[in-house]
């Protein structure tokens, strides 16, 4: 753990230090072009940032400099908005938890701040990050949007308890049978479990009001919050004589994702996934709050996709190469183009380590053919809209969160880099002070900057609680097991 | 006396002086050589021989006569059989078993052999396994009477990844042998071809390089088996299975001057494969064809044809499928390969490619006279089986039953 | 949005391989880059480039010589090396090659179209490479460049992989005879030119033959392209190299040559770099360490003057071909020039064939790669490849 905190800290540090505007401080960010992502480029442009907030942006003669303000940038740059993550299971402890239906879990509980994912972040541009659980479930927890800064989660959470992870792809150890009769059964057992209350309501009549009677509550308002109770798809009949607050918390979340408190995020290994996942969340009625998360494969399920209308996050590669098994032939699709040319909504995300650059991503996708504004908006505001932020984030606009790059140059281009990185008015990365950039680029090292091993990042935490705790031999046993299996799969991708 | 007996019984019009040994078939139809159908023929046996096949039904009234309202022709050969050798035609102690001989394996008594024979197989080829560069030598044996045709017939070799990297004994006693390739590694599919096999046994060789210069080197001694296939005394057949491994079989052959046959070659349609065949002097064992066999690997038999070069197919194990041959022929027919080829494939070629083509294959005079009387023909899946004849005796259904 | 390759072989009806290839530029790498320019092709071979031409068969934002990787790795795997012994400096890769991958096919599409073959690194000395072209019959004759290209050897863990020091029992296995470390795979190594230098054991007409090739090394008529990863391995292969006089060392898969820059000054080495990754991280794969590449490292070799080509290690995804690790290198400060000369001029000289490949010249092959836009930038992408004039990925296909 002190291996990991150690350069964490520092790096904490040496970004907390120049920070020019605390929230509440004016920023005024200069640049030789604004990409706003809201319109055309604005050449010599000014963006000021009050409060967190843009509250203006346009050509540098055109907006006025608030005299406090402090100014960064500077003509050979290009302004652009953050990048949006829509969809990651980075950045925290395990992301699988091994129960099977777990919608009562919290990410909030496994995100780590200091983690090196989000450093990560910082340096990719990437602003607001959707943190869901692993796919390896049936339905799983609750996930939360952050920003990448902060030494906690609270000062890291946007939009606390944002989504619901749950899958059609067999989870480890399950036939596709089991898995879609696991993920059905979640759904009736819930409803078993709301019919069993309301028995147990009316077997009870009036205990409920003597209670509140007695301790001076408003039955009238509670038995109207139980009337709310339910989704569109299906109801239990009496369920309005249930108090709210008698649901169990274990049960809670899931009635609340059919009433549409959260939006589900289905992840789909392969084509015949997405299938099953329209064909649940249409049975709950859940349908317009939907995202299919999907891997490459699922591009062949695309025409589906475009009829439910859902939108999609790409997690998998965006070049799907397939043998065809008869002739041996590989078969190359380039599975954005097909999304955009089915006019599915669909944002790019940075799970594949090839292509984790959201700026690298848009780039791959105009070199197949995609417009420049169509491959941008794929990792800013599609993001941003899938994830209800569309007023917040995802473009430079007038009353949008201070989210800014200043790039050294066009975005796109490989020589391209994030110099400085604003997150709601404050800088909160510079480049020249990125002491790991610098061995990434340099290969120069600084002592205690080594990048963390697999395990540090987060990958396989197990490890490194064993790491601190040398003693526990069973345990330290299973960890090294588990490296081996990591080695392997390093060498899996490391190729020859 | 049981078979003058059964001619007796069988045609009990005709006057009869039994004489051991000579028997006249007459039948509807009967196939010789080179594809001809000879309608409403007559075939002579005398010794175990053909003495003659020819028209009309001027049969010798003085001698046995079998009418037949079917069709008659030359036994079917099962090319790479494992029937009755228990499985021991794998000796994993020497990558280089010359003189090893698949005879020794045989148990003619074996249910096996008397299976093939009901399926109207008259002779089968048993030949070392693949796992070895040099096998050694097969045999070519009766189904029905325990003969021995040669036990020398040709020399197994093998340029698979089966005969790479093999352990000499038991891979728990072998510091990392734990992945040997098997047999079951073979894709007689024609599916996905190279695979990432892992040899770690403790035998050299380990690759196709080290496979070659120790082919070189065995055929530049020239010593037994080496040298009389050298001379073009001895046939061989070289396991190959993937593409390239046919090729680099082919140019063995080539640089060697080898002739002989390869034997796996799921893709042999291939056109750079039908060529680099068709430039060489090696025939093609295919098969045995399963019902999930890819329609390129069906098709090479009709390609393979095309092009001239002989063809015939595998039997393997017929305690599972006596009826494989049959069946990969009626695959390779309905792929599109001509009905005259496949059966020369079941038949002719198959004696050729096993090295016996000078007394197996056919119906002519001076060939040893196995042959089945067949309800129909015999291409047809539905015809059956009516009786079976190795050297001149019948010999299934076993005379008396 | 579909791209078969399939037909490959088949491409266009024959008599239709002249072409005239107008692109807004033309990147010649043996010269400067032509605005506005042609490349002529015809009967399999580039007949002229130059500025304007009209006729254009075919057009491009931009057209390059066709890329070469020295490190594709399609070999059959453990099944290309003999394993039997530490040096089989005498066998080569030809014997062991699988022509009928679709791996070529890959490696075509993404427009590398010659390459290098070896045996895979399982020997000390795993014997001799012999260049290719990625695409046309699948035989030797319809495709070799150069037989005999270079040697190939192989410095660090994995040539001791497996190998292991018998206990309580005899030596069952040749791979308990082999070395267990990286000290055991050096002295093999040193064995070698040792008694080839003395001619001893070459009674053995295997030990002479493997003898005759080191020579052939010795004297500088073959590279000696060896795997060396780690820094150990680097300062382990330029050692050997000036201990015995080798007068042409490649090292392959040097992921931490960088690290050595007056060794590599001093020795006159070339370098063939591995695909960069995202963290800058290699896993040896064969013992726990991992070795560090930053994205700079080709910038680094550029301004010392060491020649130094690109590999992709048969990447298939996007942004792990070729061209991305050529990408990659700009973003670590190579100019664009020395990227794309580090994918096709330079692995064409380290080799002996820069006469037939590597740049665009008249009377060269005619292996070209058409861009839709500039070329070795993650906003491009290959669109069509000739080889040899046949235009095995149509640009005008959707």
């Amino acid at each position: 753990m002190k291996r990991l905190l150690a350069p964490a800290l520092l790096l904490a540090a040496l970004l907390a230090a120049p920070l020019p505007a605390q929230q509440g401080g004016r920023l005024v960010i200069e640049a030789g072009r604004i990409v706003t992502q809201a319109g055309p480029d604005i050449e010599n442009g000014r963006i000021v940032i009050d409060g967190g907030r843009i509250t203006a942006v346009g050509k540098a003669e055109e907006v006025e400099k608030p005299w406090d303000a402090t100014v960064i940038g500077g003509k050979a740059f290009v302004a652009f908005p953050g990048f949006v993550e829509a969809h990651t299971s980075q950045g925290m402890d395990r992301a699988n938890e091994n129960i099977d239906v777990a919608p009562f879990l919290d990410i909030r509980d496994s995100i780590d701040p200091v983690a090196y994912f989000f450093e990560d972040c910082l340096r990719q541009g990437i602003t607001t990050i959707n943190v869901q659980q692993g796919a390896n479930c049936v339905v799983g927890g609750r996930g939360m949007v952050v920003r990448p800064i902060g030494m906690t989660v609270e000062e890291m959470a946007m939009r606390p308890l944002f989504g619901l992870k749950l899958s059609t792809r067999p989870k480890g150890g399950k036939s596709r049978a089991t898995q879609m009769q696991a993920l059905r059964f979640a759904f009736e057992d819930l409803r078993l479990y709301l019919e069993g209350l309301v028995e147990k309501e009316r077997d009870d009549a009036g205990y409920a009001k003597r209670e509140a009677l007695f301790q001076g509550r408003d039955l009238e308002a509670e038995a109207a919050q139980g009337r709310a109770m339910g989704g569109t798809a299906w109801k239990v009949d009496g369920l309005e004589l249930v108090p709210r607050g008698a649901l169990d918390e274990r049960y809670a979340p899931l009635l609340e994702l059919l009433e549409g408190r959260y939006t589900a995020f289905v992840h789909c290994g392969d084509p015949l996934d997405v299938v099953h996942a329209l064909e649940v969340v249409r049975a709950q009625g859940i349908l317009a709050r939907t995202v299919l998360v999907i891997e490459q494969d699922c591009w062949k399920a695309a025409d589906r996709i475009a009829e439910a209308g859902v939108p999609v996050i790409l997690e998998g590669a965006l070049l799907d190469v397939q043998r065809d098994p008869i002739t041996g032939e590989e078969v190359e699709t380039f599975v954005p183009k097909v999304l955009q040319e089915k006019g599915i909504r669909f944002a790019l995300s940075s799970e594949d380590p090839n292509t984790r650059a959201p700026a690298y991503q848009a780039a791959l996708a105009i070199a197949h053919g995609m417009e420049r504004t169509a491959a941008l908006d794929a990792v800013t505001r599609v993001p941003a809209e899938i994830l209800g932020l569309g007023d917040e984030v995802g473009s430079l606009e007038r009353g949008k969160l201070g989210n800014v790059l200043l790039c050294s140059g066009d975005p796109l281009s490989v020589t391209t880099w994030v110099e400085h990185v604003v997150i709601e008015g404050r800088l909160v990365y510079e480049r020249a002070k990125d002491v790991r950039n610098k061995h990434l680029l340099e290969g120069v090292q600084p002592l205690g900057t080594a990048p963390p091993t697999s395990a540090e990042a987060g990958e396989d935490p197990e490890h490194e609680h064993e790491k601190a705790d040398e003693d526990a031999g069973a345990e330290k046993d299973a960890g090294d097991e588990q490296k081996g299996k990591d080695e392997d799969k390093e060498k899996e991708d490391g190729g020859r | 006396m049981s078979l003058a007996l059964f001619v007796l019984a069988f045609a009990p019009g005709e006057p009869v002086a039994p004489r051991e040994g000579v028997l006249q078939i007459q039948a509807a139809e009967i196939w010789t050589a080179g594809g001809e159908r000879i309608q409403d023929g007559l075939l002579r046996i005398e010794d175990g021989r053909v003495r003659s096949v020819s028209t009309g039904k001027q049969s010798d009234p003085a001698l046995p006569l079998v009418r037949h309202p079917g069709v008659v022709t030359a036994g079917l050969i099962g090319l790479r059989s494992q029937a009755g050798v228990g499985g021991e035609l794998q000796e994993d102690t020497r990558s280089v078993l010359a003189e090893a001989r698949a005879v020794h394996a045989f148990d003619p008594a074996h249910p096996d052999v008397a299976r093939a024979l009901a399926a109207g197989i008259t002779a089968l080829e048993l030949a070392p396994a693949p796992g070895n560069v040099v096998g050694g030598l097969a045999c070519v044996v009766k189904t029905s009477g325990g003969r021995v045709l040669t036990s020398e017939a040709s020399l197994a070799l093998s340029l698979t990844s089966a005969a790479l990297g093999r352990s000499t004994g038991p891979s728990f006693f072998v510091f990392g042998a734990a992945e040997v390739p098997g047999e079951a590694q073979a894709q007689p599919d024609g599916g996905p071809e190279w695979s990432e096999r892992t040899p770690r046994g403790n035998r050299e060789p380990t690759s196709y390089a080290g496979a070659l210069a120790l082919l070189r080197r065995s055929f530049a001694e020239g010593q037994g088996p080496f040298a009389r296939a050298k001379r073009g005394d001895l046939a061989v057949t070289i396991e190959a299975w993937d593409r390239h491994e046919v090729l680099r079989a082919v140019e063995l052959a080539r640089e060697l001057g080898l002739a002989g046959a390869v034997r796996g070659a799921p893709l042999a349609g291939d056109p750079a494969v039908v060529q680099a065949l068709k430039e060489s002097k090696l025939g093609v064992i295919v098969g045995p064809y399963s019902a999930g066999q890819t329609r390129a690997s069906l098709e090479s038999v009709k390609t393979l044809a095309a092009a001239g070069v002989p063809v015939a197919f595998a039997l393997g194990d017929p305690a599972r499928s006596p009826e494989a041959l049959r069946l990969s022929a009626a695959r390779a027919l309905r792929a599109g390969a001509p009905p005259a080829a496949v059966w020369k494939a079941l038949t002719e070629d198959a004696a050729k490619l096993a090295g016996v083509g000078a007394s197996l294959g056919t119906l002519a005079a001076g060939r040893e006279a196995d042959f089945v009387l067949w309800s129909g023909d015999p291409l047809d899946l539905q015809s059956r089986v009516v009786a079976v004849y190795v050297d001149g005796q019948r010999a299934w259904p076993a005379p008396g039953h | 949005m579909l791209l078969l390759i399939a037909p490959l072989l088949a491409a266009l009806p024959p008599g239709d391989d002249d072409w005239t290839i107008q692109a807004a530029t033309v990147h010649t790498v043996s010269g400067a880059p032509i605005e506005n320019g042609f490349v002529r092709v015809q009967g399999g071979k580039i007949a002229a480039v130059g500025k304007g031409g009209g006729g254009a068969t075919l057009e491009c934002a931009a057209v390059t010589p066709g890329l070469i990787d020295l490190a594709l790795g399609i070999d059959t795997g453990p099944l290309s090396v003999e394993q039997s012994s530490e040096t089989a400096a005498r066998l080569s890769a030809s014997d062991g090659l699988d022509l009928f991958s679709y791996r070529w096919e890959r490696a075509l599409r993404s427009g590398i179209t010659t390459a290098l073959a070896q045996p895979a690194d399982y020997d000390v000395i795993g014997g001799l490479g012999l260049v290719l072209k990625t695409g046309g019959a699948p035989t030797l004759a319809a495709r070799l460049v150069k037989p005999e290209a270079c040697l190939r050897g192989a410095i660090g863990a994995q040539p001791s992989n497996g190998n292991a020091i018998p206990r309580f029992q005899e030596p069952q296995t040749f791979y308990f005879r082999r070395p267990t470390t990286r000290m055991g795979v050096e002295w093999v190594f040193r064995k070698a030119f040792h008694d080839t230098l003395q001619g001893q054991g070459e009674d053995d007409p295997a030990t002479a033959a493997d003898h005759a090739v080191l020579r052939r090394v010795l004297a500088g008529e073959l590279p000696l392209v060896v795997q060396a990863k780690a820094t150990q391995d680097v300062r382990t292969a330029i050692y050997l190299k000036e201990e015995f006089g080798i007068p042409r060392l490649v090292l392959d898969h040097a992921i931490e040559a960088w690290r050595e820059p007056e060794l590599l000054k001093r020795s006159g080495v070339a370098v063939i770099l591995p695909p960069f990754t995202a963290d800058g991280r290699h896993a040896d794969g064969f013992v726990n360490d991992s070795y560090f590449l930053p994205l700079d490292a080709a910038r680094k070799l550029h301004e010392w003057g060491v020649p130094f080509a690109l590999s992709a290690h048969e990447g298939a995804g996007a942004g792990a071909r070729l061209a991305d690790q050529a990408a990659a290198a700009q973003r670590g400060g190579l100019p664009l020039a020395a990227a794309l000369e580090a994918v096709t001029l330079t692995p064409a000289r380290l080799l002996g064939v820069e006469a037939r490949v590597g740049s665009l010249e008249a009377g060269k092959d005619a292996d070209l790669v058409l861009w839709n836009g500039p070329p070795l930038q993650p906003t491009s992408r290959i669109i069509g490849v000739l080889l040899q004039g046949r235009l095995v990925l149509d640009p005008r296909s959707k």
